[in-house]
């Protein structure tokens, strides 16, 4: 299929641009997640890719590097019909930087250009009109004007779109234009004051609300509101999600285990699918009310804001602003968050990031920290409901992520071998325009994330729950757990978790998780459901309550979830992104043994 | 001289020049991004406790820490 490229500066409204033109059916490459991803979707019979947005062709952090390096791919591929660079209206002169060099590379590969020139409804909304037949002349490749927000001109444009991709008749001409690279800038900025609005137009808005935002009082408590929110929100508003898919998975399984009547057909459904796959899927709903709240930041524009407001106590840590983006995201996965890393300018700051992102708990932790928090701290409310004390101890929780994370980036950066050589590059940072968030695209994002995390874990988790049902219900039939094959391996490593204080069933779910840490909490829902056939499976809590699990071990197991490395899929991204194979096996064994260390000091001294 | 740094919040300046120790591939970007000599640029906020400074230049608004901020050099206009 012929492709059509679509490219620009960051916050241009390029990828809403894309939407519209391929509609919602669209596929991501890699993970979705900040900045990284590399969308493609369907239009008219060509395959629109969506590309990272970039400043300029001259590239200073790792995500643009990537971002240029796949358009140089891009261009020399037949398939490419087209190049559509969209620009900012409001923003002429920096869209016009970037779109002038990727004109001249698209001459210098015979590709047709076009631009889009984008949100001309918040031009006309300060009274500025451009004329696009005089900057189409001048620009010698046609120009656009559209606003992917009101539908303005977007007809247009995409019949525009089918007719210059089939003819490739918009192959730039600039020769007789502009001589080398240096007139191309100084091109960008003639065009932009003759066309532009002014700056202190467009930046007033923005400006007035900085400084508010950016303010030394009000901006820290704004930013410390923004994070409270988010990490409370967490668990209130995905309570009453949560509870409805409980009872649905319950329903599901009360009818169908009573129509199989009693045997081992009917002991597998009830303890290995639903007790093992089911207490996970109850979790789905928090990653996707992460997901939304970190959406619903991108996309206004305060995340940029808030990596301002980090960058100096950050600094202290060895850590970027930038840092904050990743770190923030790690709090739904930490792959896609590995990722967003690239777009830390130095590369030292870069390597420290990403080495303690997987200290972030991440939703896959969700799970675990939910049941451990049920069986120990009660469900009491206050100021009305607005805050409940489960949720300040899931905030505990992730602060003390966080906090590991901070002093071991304190460790690293005083470590000379951590990239020794790069040269270290500064921070500068855009801030964008305030803007209010489409809901279309942010919900899409939001069910996928629920979709990916099911996808991505479930086959592993249903797999397990299987091995586990099959060696602890043989060969006694279910009736004794502990003379099953499954509890012979869990007695021969019981020793591994007798300074944790835990039995076997716990040792084995602990190792098994290094699969997944979600593989922890449908494990034991497999081995709590061998034991107590007759109990409801949404009850997990409440066996680990009745078995009467230990205060200090389970408080040692919620440390060691905390800070141990135990994802497969973490420690391939980290092995890929870092190119460093011992850097990561010694972070995975280091992480593994403070964690082992953490929960073994937790539970003597509590008990 | 006096620097991007130094600038109080409101106030407008221009730009006198760039570093030119800087590694090549910073002073490019800052160029591109339209920190020329002779350009006007304006601080709209100090960050907190010595944070990164916020500039307008050129149709944007940017935040550089006190490292980079210093490299640019102004004189009142």
């Amino acid at each position: 299929m012929k492709r059509i490229i679509l490219v620009g500066k960051p916050n241009s409204g390029k990828t809403l641009l894309f939407n519209q033109l391929t509609g919602l059916k669209q596929k991501v490459a890699n993970f979705p997640g900040v900045t990284v991803e590399l969308k493609s979707g369907q239009f008219a019979g060509y395959q629109v890719v969506d590309f990272p947005g970039a400043y300029s062709l001259h590239t200073l952090s790792k995500d643009e590097q990537i971002a240029v390096e796949k358009l140089h791919e891009a261009l020399l591929d037949d398939n490419t019909a087209l190049i559509v660079c969209n620009l900012d209206a409001t923003r002429l002169e920096s869209s016009l930087v970037f779109g002038l060099q990727v004109q001249r590379l698209a001459k210098q590969h015979n590709k047709a250009l076009i631009f889009a020139l984008n949100m001309i409804d918040e031009l006309g909304r300060f009274g500025h009109h451009i004329d696009t037949a005089a900057l189409s002349k001048q620009l010698g490749s046609p120009v656009y004007a559209i606003s992917a927000r009101t539908l303005e001109g977007i007809a247009e444009f995409k019949t525009a779109l089918q007719q210059d991709a089939a003819a490739a008749s918009a192959i730039p001409e600039l020769s007789d234009l502009r001589p080398d690279a240096a007139s191309d800038l100084k091109q960008a900025r003639q065009l932009a004051a003759e066309h532009g609005i002014k700056d202190t137009v467009v930046l007033k808005n923005q400006n007035r609300i900085d400084s508010f935002m950016l303010n030394s009082i009000s901006g820290s408590v704004m930013f410390l509101l923004v994070m409270f929110f988010l990490f409370q929100s967490i668990f209130t508003f995905a309570t009453p999600l949560m509870d409805a898919v409980e009872s649905i998975i319950a329903y599901i399984a009360e009818v169908l285990t009573e129509a199989l009547g009693p045997g081992v057909i009917h002991d597998f459904i009830n303890d290995a699918v639903f007790g093992g796959l089911g207490s996970f899927l109850v979790f789905v709903p928090q990653i996707m009310v992460l997901t939304l709240i970190i959406g619903l930041l991108e996309d206004s524009g305060y995340l940029a804001r808030a990596a301002l407001i980090c960058h100096r106590p950050l600094s202290y840590f060895g850590l970027s602003g930038r840092s904050f983006i990743p770190y923030l995201s790690a709090h739904a996965c930490a792959i896609p968050a590995i990722m967003a890393a690239r777009t830390i300018e130095s590369p030292r700051k870069r390597l420290i990031t990403m080495l303690t992102i997987p200290l972030m708990s991440c939703s896959a932790r969700l799970p675990v920290y939910a049941l451990l928090i049920a069986v120990f701290i009660p469900d009491i409310q206050y100021l009305g409901g607005l805050v409940n004390l489960q949720g300040i101890a899931f905030f505990a929780l992730y602060f003390m992520g966080i906090l590991t994370a901070l002093m071991i980036s304190l460790l690293l950066s005083r470590s000379d071998k951590i990239e020794p050589t790069a040269t270290d590059m500064p921070f500068i940072l855009e801030l964008p325009t305030y803007r209010l968030p489409h809901w279309k695209p942010l919900l899409q994002r939001v069910l996928q994330s629920g979709k990916h995390f099911i996808y991505r874990a479930g086959p592993v988790i249903f797999m397990v729950s299987v091995v586990i049902w099959v060696l602890s219900y043989f060969p006694a039939g279910g009736d004794d757990l502990a003379h099953s094959y499954l509890g012979t391996i869990g007695h021969f490593i019981e020793p591994i978790f007798e300074p944790l204080g835990l039995d076997w069933r716990y040792g084995v779910a602990i190792l098994l998780s290094f699969l997944a840490r979600e593989v922890f909490v449908g494990a034991l829902g497999t081995l709590f459901g061998v034991s107590n056939a007759d109990e409801n499976v949404a009850g997990l809590a409440e066996n680990i309550q009745q078995d009467g699990l230990a205060l200090g071990a389970g408080l040692g197991i919620l440390l060691f979830y905390v800070v141990a490395l135990q994802c497969v899929a973490t420690v391939a991204t980290l092995k890929a992104e870092t190119g460093n194979n011992k850097l990561v096996i010694g972070v995975v064994v280091a992480y593994g043994l403070l964690a082992y260390l953490l929960a073994a000091i937790t539970y003597n001294l509590i008990g | 001289m006096k620097t991007l740094w130094d600038m109080p919040r409101g106030q407008t300046a221009e730009i006198a020049a760039i570093t030119q120790t800087l590694p090549q591939q910073i002073q490019q970007r800052l160029f591109e991004m339209g920190f020329e000599p002779g350009r006007a640029l304006t601080c709209v906020q100090r960050g907190p406790f010595s944070g990164p400074v916020v500039v307008t230049v050129a149709d944007c608004v940017y935040s550089l820490e006190q490292a980079i901020a210093r490299e640019i050099h102004i004189r009142s206009s």
